[in-house]
């Protein structure tokens, strides 16, 4: 049967006659190499990742390829036509360890991530085709995998002014990241991020350089004009934002704020863990190919640690940092 | 009352208890589950593979309670066939209140796995894209 090996091999026979650029990630103190083979890979994904000067040897190592830029196809695929699904682009008997595979059936790409021999492979037939999201996402998929590996957590959550936002798209959790900001608070990432749960503490860490937000959001918060990448909204009718200038690439969490639109921005409301859990694994779990219980078992172990809020996120944007920096203060976690 | 063993249905569904209420997601329907306290203390017998009969011994819950909330597990797919019935615990838990689980399923439209019907493979048995 096909391994992984097969497919990092056809990567690397990619990497011998194609242009490759190889970026070293340090993720929560996990450091990952990323192979970009071809012109088309790298010139689309290479842009989206936050790179570190990382040396030695890395957690696990993941490899994108395609076969336009490289004339490489990739080994027969491992199952048979069953295996393919709708939703979650999982593939029956491949959504969790030890080999994790997702076949994106609207742009025509493989994720497949190996445990047990850390390493992972993205493959297209043209990087052309490559899903719009993936340049200012890449490889989330591979990467929350290769990072769950070494109990680093890749959560749909913002991270910023000390508390991480969770809640499913359209809460608030973005917003209220570029509210913190542009309020002068530390700003780690707007939708995803790497959480690393220790007993000591928790910390959250930039993934990716871009940002993206809604023209409602840009015009709640004008001060994000600045940070405007592109003239036009993207494949998703959002702005994307150059911040990584502005990134703080690693910050404590010292609570967990789940923010809820309303037309008032009001007053905090503490949560009691298990409705927060609830809430959690909806945005964290269901919606993420191969997430498993140790997901759940991860956003367990941060409500054990972190109180959670609940924010009324209203237009009073500037009350809305105000709340997020007291919230993610220090010692507001231990009182 | 059914000396039939149960267990939870590990390929499909995870769970985590947090101060003594258990959260159970269903990852193949999308459907998540809270269960109350004495529903948890349940839960947790079960992860070793017990009957009503067993559960009924191992706990001062009553036999109609116990075999309402079996049903309930049934009938959500929490729940499979054990092999092994392993007996009454060894130390009785006492449980307060009614076992019962509370469903959710607002996400359940976005998430029911259906497997793709209509999939055209290249030569090399690789999926050719929807848009092409």
């Amino acid at each position: 049967m096909t391994t992984i090996h097969d497919f990092v091999a056809a990567a690397r026979r990619g990497s011998e006659s194609a242009p490759t650029t190889t970026l070293e990630l340090l993720l929560a103190d996990c450091h990952l190499r990323v192979n970009l083979v071809g012109e088309g890979m790298s010139g689309r994904l290479a842009s989206g990742l936050l790179t570190s000067d990382s040396a030695g040897i890395p957690a696990s190592e993941i490899w994108a390829f395609d076969t336009a830029g490289t004339g490489v196809k990739p080994p027969s695929p491992p199952w048979d036509r069953s295996a393919y699904q709708e939703q979650r682009d999982e593939l029956i008997g491949f959504s969790e360890p030890p080999t994790i595979a997702t076949w994106d059936q609207e742009f025509a790409t493989l994720s497949i991530y190996d445990e047990p021999a850390r390493q992972g492979v993205q493959w297209i037939r043209d990087a052309a085709g490559l899903h719009p999201g993936e340049g200012g996402a890449p490889m989330r998929n591979l990467l929350r995998w290769a990072l769950g590996a070494d109990d680093v957590h890749v959560l749909h959550a913002a991270a910023a002014g000390g508390v991480l936002l969770c809640g499913l798209s359209g809460a608030g959790k973005s917003t209220t990241s570029f509210a913190c900001l542009l309020a002068g608070l530390d700003f780690t990432a707007d939708d995803h991020c790497a959480v690393r749960i220790r007993e000591g503490g928790v910390t959250a860490d930039a993934i990716f350089a871009f940002s993206r937000a809604t023209p409602e959001t840009m015009q709640l918060l004008p001060g994000l004009n600045d940070f405007s990448a592109d003239e036009e909204l993207d494949w998703n009718n959002k702005k994307r934002l150059r911040v990584a200038d502005r990134i703080v690439r690693s910050q404590a969490i010292n609570a967990i704020v789940l923010p809820v639109r309303a037309a008032q921005t009001g007053e905090p409301r503490r949560l009691d863990p298990q409705e927060a859990l609830r809430r959690m694994t909806v945005g964290n779990l269901l919606m993420m190919p191969g997430a498993t219980g140790r997901t759940l078992g991860a956003l367990r172990q941060l409500l054990e640690q972190l109180p959670a809020w609940e924010l009324p996120v209203g237009d009073d944007l500037a009350a809305v940092a105000d709340h997020i920096a007291a919230l993610g203060a220090p010692q507001r976690a231990t009182a | 009352m059914s000396s039939k063993p149960y267990r939870p249905n590990r390929l499909d569904v995870i769970d985590e208890t947090f101060d003594g209420e258990a959260v159970i997601v269903n990852l193949v329907t999308g459907m998540y589950f809270s269960l109350t306290p004495a529903a948890t203390e349940l839960w947790a017998l079960l992860a070793d593979g017990r009957s009503i009969e067993s559960l009924a011994a191992s706990t001062n819950a009553p036999p109609e309670a116990i075999t309402q909330f079996i049903e309930q597990l049934q009938a959500e797919n929490l729940l499979v066939d054990a092999d092994v019935d392993a007996g009454p615990a060894a130390t009785k838990v006492e449980i307060d209140g009614e076992p019962k689980l509370e469903r959710f399923t607002d996400m359940q439209d976005l998430l029911m796995l259906d497997p793709i019907h209509d999939i055209n493979l290249d030569g090399d048995g690789w999926p050719v894209a929807a848009q092409q």
